[in-house]
């Protein structure tokens, strides 16, 4: 039970006005009689002298306090979840994003979503129309004002899952708008909410009255593939695998790397605990054009997201000078897994004959910067090149600025403690990606032209070397930093859309599709725009050059959010009710919606204002 | 009180009443003679039986002509005609001045004509004006010249004062000794009761006849609405609401009440009558007085 309207409470002051009224009421006509002894006989049984008694007695106080209490009652509408149709005219919102893949028992929530809304279609009034919108990447209206459930279940049975993410914002715009072309509309969501966080204004607008979340979801138990990188290593190729296990129980299960012909390489077990994650190194993999890991586990909520690939960068060699006046052991160990030249330097060399691909400082700023990219880590002085502010204890909870930024990215930071950071100020081109507050800490872009990233505090004030963080952040910024050895393709998302650097002078350009299909491109630039199927896997790039078919492989994966399948829900804000929107929330309601009885509290209460003008009638 | 002494009765209905008297279950045994017959044999001219002559009679009671029929003396004994005490207990309180015409106005003009008959009667006439007490009295008046005096008595008569029967009637001067009739003119409406004063008179060998007399708008109150009813005599008060179903339970009430004092006096052998105080004089004396056997 639910009260819609709280802010008319003040309301009940009616009821203690009543009995004031009446304990101070009507004047009394004064009449002499003979004697007062027989009426006091009477009074005896009903003795109506003393206030309270006459409370007890007086039939048509009662019932003017019952018609107080009900239109009180009316007034604040006390409501009850309910289901049905919420309008004349219902905007259907159906929910298609990657997390509604989700297991429940035996169906998926999507399954179960359609199964509701099918339901739904078929109690449809007479008079009763429907508007059927799909909350994918991009919000799709498929039926609107219909009427002919036989068209809408059509529509319904049409929709398929999609693995991107829901613009929850953009769906809710949608129908918003369509439901106010309509007067009397009500907007219906069928989804679990677990896609992205909503600003606390995103319902405004909707009433407990016009907006009813359907909830799908109830488990949030889920393994998913956080991030899959392979490079060489010393005898083969090293596959570095992380586990996230999003539930709240300990999971286990085997992880399996596959070749591209599908071929079993290595099999690992593996076990995460809840909420955690875990990091595996599978050494020795054989060469080949793209590995495939595989989760194996029993029962797990989402399956989409225990599959992904990592396809080899393009081997090459880059040079990196690192200069560390106090040693770092910590660089050296993640300098080695990469097949990089790496000369090490205690202090500034006074002229450089060969100009490295990356400069790594740690603990050391140069006057003036050297020619090629820059790592600079714990910075300690302030040069021309870097407004350095000295250095701060005060280090708050961390927060990721842009975790898509190609340095950041499989990269978590959660659990990172730092000791002391330096306090750089806003730099131009320098974006701040992880920072404490208002002091970053990791900040990547260009200073003087150079690709630089700069790493405020020392490693050794921290504990990120000990972090699965670590070798992850310095793959990424060498990376990042060493052009050379970038990954010919971002990893791309379904239903995004994605730039494909095309081979210039190729032709007979087509994609295959991870269904097999192929989608011919007519492209003759350098670089496409793909707008990337609702399929996850491995996509096949292919161009005809000088006679020569050359294959390159990307990968589309499921969106990292949409890897988090707890489920949330989508509420209107009733009265002065904080909003409760939060993603973590154990309890799920099936039901999200009121149905007020507003209209049967009025009538019983005119029907007891009937009652009451009887009794009055009646002289009780 | 109201009308002029003269008028207490008119000389008409006087006329009427010259021929009734007051009935009693036992006889009379004054002192006195008076018309009323006596239980005892005395010397009226009322034959009543023959007895044999016994040395010391009268000789003026011999039967001559029975002597000469039969040759034995036979004494002819009469019956006595006696005189008898009625007292009249007039209730002056508040509480009477209440109704049209007022109770008090009609018990007086009752006990102006009981008294009348009376004293028509040679009976001795006593009567009592009471409220808390004995408030006026004028005891034992006997023959027809009295009557002025009677009725001048019971014109000077105003309603005032809280009732209270039980210690009027338990005074002490309230009794005179005699044994006779008492006529108690009353609405009964005493907060202590009546039981215990009543009890008093009958013990000094008085035949109580209970009068009880009730206005229209104590049998049949039309009220309505909020009221305060207000005690005419102690000036309480309760504030009602006013509705039919009420009224109905007052009017049970009230018919329990007399119920229970009809019950009563008939279990200590009183006489009791209910009176209309809008009812016509004629019809209280000859209708209801003579059908309840109070006069004849």
């Amino acid at each position: 039970m639910q009260w819609l309207a709280l802010q008319y409470v003040w309301v009940s002051l009616i009821i203690p006005a009543i009995l004031v009224l009446y304990l101070l009421k009507r004047k009394y006509e004064e009449r002499t009689i003979s004697s007062v002894l027989l009426w006091q006989q009477v009074l005896q049984i009903r003795e109506v002298s003393r206030p309270f008694q006459r409370l007890r007695n007086h039939l048509l106080l009662l019932l003017q306090l019952l018609i107080a209490l009900l239109l009180l009652l009316a007034l604040i509408k006390p409501a009850i979840s309910g289901e049905g149709m919420i309008a004349e005219h219902t905007v259907v919102v159906i929910d298609t994003s990657g997390s509604m893949g989700a297991k429940e028992g035996n169906v998926t929530r999507f399954q179960l979503a359609k199964k509701q809304a099918a339901s739904l279609i078929e109690k449809l009034g007479n008079g009763q129309t429907m508007t059927l919108i799909e909350a994918g990447n991009v919000p799709r209206v498929l039926l609107s004002h219909s009427g002919d459930q036989d068209a809408l279940l059509e529509q319904l049975n049409s929709l398929s899952l999609r693995y991107g993410t829901t613009d929850t914002l953009a769906a809710l715009s949608l129908a918003r708008a369509i439901a106010a072309s309509v007067p009397g509309s009500g907007v219906m969501w069928f989804g679990d909410g677990a896609a992205g966080k909503l600003e606390d204004h995103a319902l405004a607008g909707f009433t407990p009255d016009t907006f009813r979340f359907i909830q799908t979801g109830s488990s949030k138990e889920n393994v998913s593939i956080g991030a899959f990188v392979t490079q060489p290593g010393q005898s083969g190729w090293i596959g570095l695998v992380r586990v996230d296990n999003h539930g709240a129980q300990k999971r286990q299960g085997t992880l399996m790397i596959y070749d591209v012909n599908h071929q079993l390489l290595a099999a690992k077990p593996f076990e995460a605990g809840a909420n955690e994650s875990q990091s595996l190194t599978v050494a020795n993999l054989p060469a080949s054009p793209a590995y495939e890991v595989v989760l194996d586990l029993a029962a797990d909520g989402l399956m989409a997201d225990n599959r992904q690939w990592s396809i080899p960068t393009a081997s090459g060699t880059a040079r990196v000078i690192l200069v560390s006046p106090g040693g770092n052991r910590f660089l050296h160990e993640a300098l080695k897994l990469r097949r990089i030249q790496v000369e090490i330097m205690t202090q500034l060399p006074s002229n450089i004959t060969n100009t490295p691909d990356l400069w790594i400082f740690d603990g050391v700023v140069p006057e003036q910067l050297p020619p090629g990219n820059v790592l600079l880590i714990g910075p300690n002085k302030a040069a021309s090149w870097l407004p350095f502010q000295g250095k701060t204890k005060e280090i708050r909870t961390l927060k990721t600025m842009d975790q898509t930024h190609p340095v950041m990215r499989y990269a978590d930071f959660r659990q990172l403690h730092v000791n002391e950071t330096a306090r750089v100020a806003p730099m131009k081109d320098m974006k701040s990606l992880l920072q404490s507050g208002e002091v970053p800490l990791i900040l990547a872009g260009n200073i003087e032209g150079r690709r630089s990233v700069i790493l405020g505090f020392d490693l050794h004030q921290s504990d990120l070397p000990l972090r699965t963080a670590f070798p992850i952040l310095m793959q990424n910024v060498l990376t990042w930093l060493t052009p050379v050895q970038s990954a010919p393709f971002e990893a791309g998302q379904p239903g995004s859309v994605m730039t494909i650097p095309l081979t210039p002078g190729a032709k007979d350009r087509s994609i295959v599709l991870p269904d097999g299909n192929k989608v011919e491109l007519q492209e003759s630039g350098t670089s496409f725009l793909f707008q990337v199927p609702e399929q996850v896997g491995l996509y096949r790039l292919e161009e005809r050059m000088d006679g020569k078919i050359t294959q390159r492989l990307f990968q589309v994966s499921m969106q990292e959010e949409e890897k988090d399948i707890t489920p949330s829900r989508l509420q209107v804000e009733i009265g002065e009710e904080a909003p409760t929107k939060s993603a973590s929330e154990n309890s799920v309601r099936g039901i999200n919606s009121y149905q007020t009885f507003t209209g049967w509290l009025i009538l019983i209460a005119l029907v007891i204002l009937f009652t009451e003008w009887r009794v009055y009638q009646r002289g009780y | 009180m109201m009308e002029q002494p003269g008028y207490l009765l008119e000389p008409s209905f006087l006329r009427q009443l010259d021929r009734l008297q007051i009935t009693s279950r036992r006889m009379a045994s004054g002192a006195r003679a008076g018309k009323r017959r006596s239980r005892h044999m005395g010397s009226s001219i009322e034959f009543a039986d023959y007895r044999a002559y016994a040395p010391g009679d009268d000789l003026r009671q011999l039967d001559w002509n029975a002597y000469a029929r039969t040759g034995k003396l036979f004494v002819k004994r009469f019956m006595d005609e006696t005189d008898m005490h009625v007292s009249l207990y007039i209730d002056c309180s508040k509480s009477m001045d209440y109704g049209t015409p007022t109770k008090l106005s009609v018990a007086v003009r009752l006990a102006a004509a009981l008294g009348y008959l009376s004293l028509h009667q040679f009976d001795y006439v006593s009567v009592f004006a009471i409220d808390g007490e004995v408030r006026s009295a004028l005891r034992s008046l006997h023959g027809k010249g009295k009557v002025q005096s009677f009725f001048d008595f019971l014109s000077r008569l105003q309603p005032d004062g809280r009732g209270d029967l039980q210690q009027a009637l338990t005074s002490g001067s309230a009794i005179h000794g005699k044994a006779g009739v008492s006529l108690v003119f009353s609405d009964f409406l005493f907060e202590r009761g009546v039981e215990e004063g009543l009890s008093y008179l009958q013990a000094a060998h008085q035949e109580v006849i209970l009068i009880h007399l009730l206005a229209a708008e104590e049998r049949n109150p039309s009220y309505e609405g909020e009221l305060r009813l207000i005690d005419s005599e102690t000036g309480d008060y309760r504030e009602i609401a006013m509705s039919p179903r009420l009224v109905d339970e007052y009017q049970v009430s009230m018919q329990a009440y007399q119920k229970q004092l009809a019950s009563y006096a008939f279990g200590r052998g009183m006489h009791y009558v209910t009176v209309h105080a809008e009812d016509s004089l004629e019809t209280i004396l000859f209708r209801v007085f003579q059908q309840a056997g109070i006069i004849r």
